[in-house]
């Protein structure tokens, strides 16, 4: 469901949801799907908290 | 007091700062500071800001930072840190103002970065990473940022590549989402919604090969995957494809990475790059911070941050 006056975007036509294991913190750490996530994950090393840079 | 001689900016309940903090401290032992705003929230800390802030971390020695050191920025915090937490909530101010902490810290001590935080936060944008290949002379598939569906008809071939430009990773409070970079027709009626959000639409490249490659100062390794008929365009979607990197030689591939890596400042980075079918390299995303134990040379990929860390500045 979008937010008040937000438009659809390419967002909302290809995201997909990953397999629960994806989202288990306890996965084992090199399982291929954290891998699967990684390069997304990374974008957030920097950028936490409503995309504001902190470091 | 401690004075510590490496600084992670990560978390040990992550393999890569863990393989990084160890192999460092087996050079510097007891030297190296593993700390990321989740620990530093359960630490006791002073910060004056004309003077050195001193930490004890749980189970450890307190440490001064006003000596020299050298550091290197894995992540400021577990991805799970801030699961669930609403943006503009009070949870979401008290984990900034850890963060704030956090980088007021870094940002006062004299350390010298395997790459310089700014520089990694410019890095990652790609639309600066494109900029850098074009001034170098490095090919990349053909790239716009439109809002205009039409535009994306400029683009060689008939179908595009599109990805996002921010985030890729979304998360709701009980599942993990993804956009992976897709291909679509390039009249797909849903690239009308490309004034929503900006997305980056790409050339696609029939690719015969795909490259990981991992930067560490003017040290390259590269690695790769062949494309067959179950390898997805974006080869992060296929678990079998991590297990399947071996080493690869691409003496021009390596060239282009470390040389992109110079440019952007980066001393560490995981590059992805494609080779099309007539055997032509192409670059295609630089993360300052990207994974690479999943990599046929992951010990030497860590053996080489960990010794450029415990270099003596002194």
């Amino acid at each position: 469901m979008n937010a008040p006056g937000r438009r659809e975007s390419l967002y909302d036509a290809l995201t997909v949801e990953l397999p629960q294991t994806a989202a288990d913190a306890a996965s084992p750490p090199e399982t291929v799907l954290t891998a699967t996530i990684e390069t997304v994950d990374n974008d957030r090393a920097y950028t936490l908290m409503g995309g504001v840079p902190v470091v | 007091l401690n004075h510590p001689a490496v600084l992670i900016v990560g978390n040990r309940s992550d393999p890569h700062a863990e393989a990084v903090a160890d192999k460092a401290a087996a050079h510097l032992p007891g030297r190296v500071l593993v700390v990321d705003a989740q620990r530093l929230s359960r630490a006791a800390f002073t910060v004056d800001p004309a003077a050195a802030p001193t930490l004890t971390l749980p189970g450890e020695p307190t440490v001064r930072l006003d000596r020299p050191m050298r550091g290197w920025l894995r992540r400021v915090a577990p991805d799970s840190w801030d699961h669930g937490i609403a943006l503009g909530s009070r949870d979401a101010a008290i984990r900034t103002a850890w963060l704030s902490l956090l980088s007021g810290i870094v940002r006062t001590s004299n350390i010298r970065w395997l790459t310089p935080p700014a520089a990694a936060a410019i890095a990652e944008n790609k639309i600066v990473q494109y900029a850098a290949a074009a001034t170098l002379g490095i090919d990349a598939p053909e790239t716009l940022l439109t809002s205009d569906p039409n535009a994306v008809q400029r683009l060689p071939g008939d179908r595009v590549v599109v990805k996002p430009l921010g985030p890729g990773e979304i998360r709701d409070r009980d599942t993990a989402n993804a956009v992976f970079a897709q291909s679509l027709s390039a009249d797909d009626p849903r690239l009308a919604l490309l004034d929503g959000a900006p997305f980056i639409a790409q050339q696609r490249i029939e690719a015969s090969r795909h490259l990981r490659v991992v930067t560490v100062g003017k040290r390259a390794w590269s690695a790769a995957i062949d494309v067959d008929n179950d390898t997805p365009l974006d080869w992060r979607q296929a678990p079998a494809a991590h297990r399947r990197f071996q080493r690869s030689d691409e003496p021009d591939v390596v060239d282009g990475a470390v040389r992109l890596a110079g440019h952007l400042d980066v001393g560490y980075s995981s590059q992805d790059w494609i080779i099309d079918t007539d055997g032509r390299p192409f670059f295609v995303d630089l993360n300052p911070g990207g994974q690479w134990l999943f990599l046929p040379d992951a010990d030497e990929v860590s053996d080489a941050i960990a010794a450029w860390l415990s270099k003596d500045d002194t």
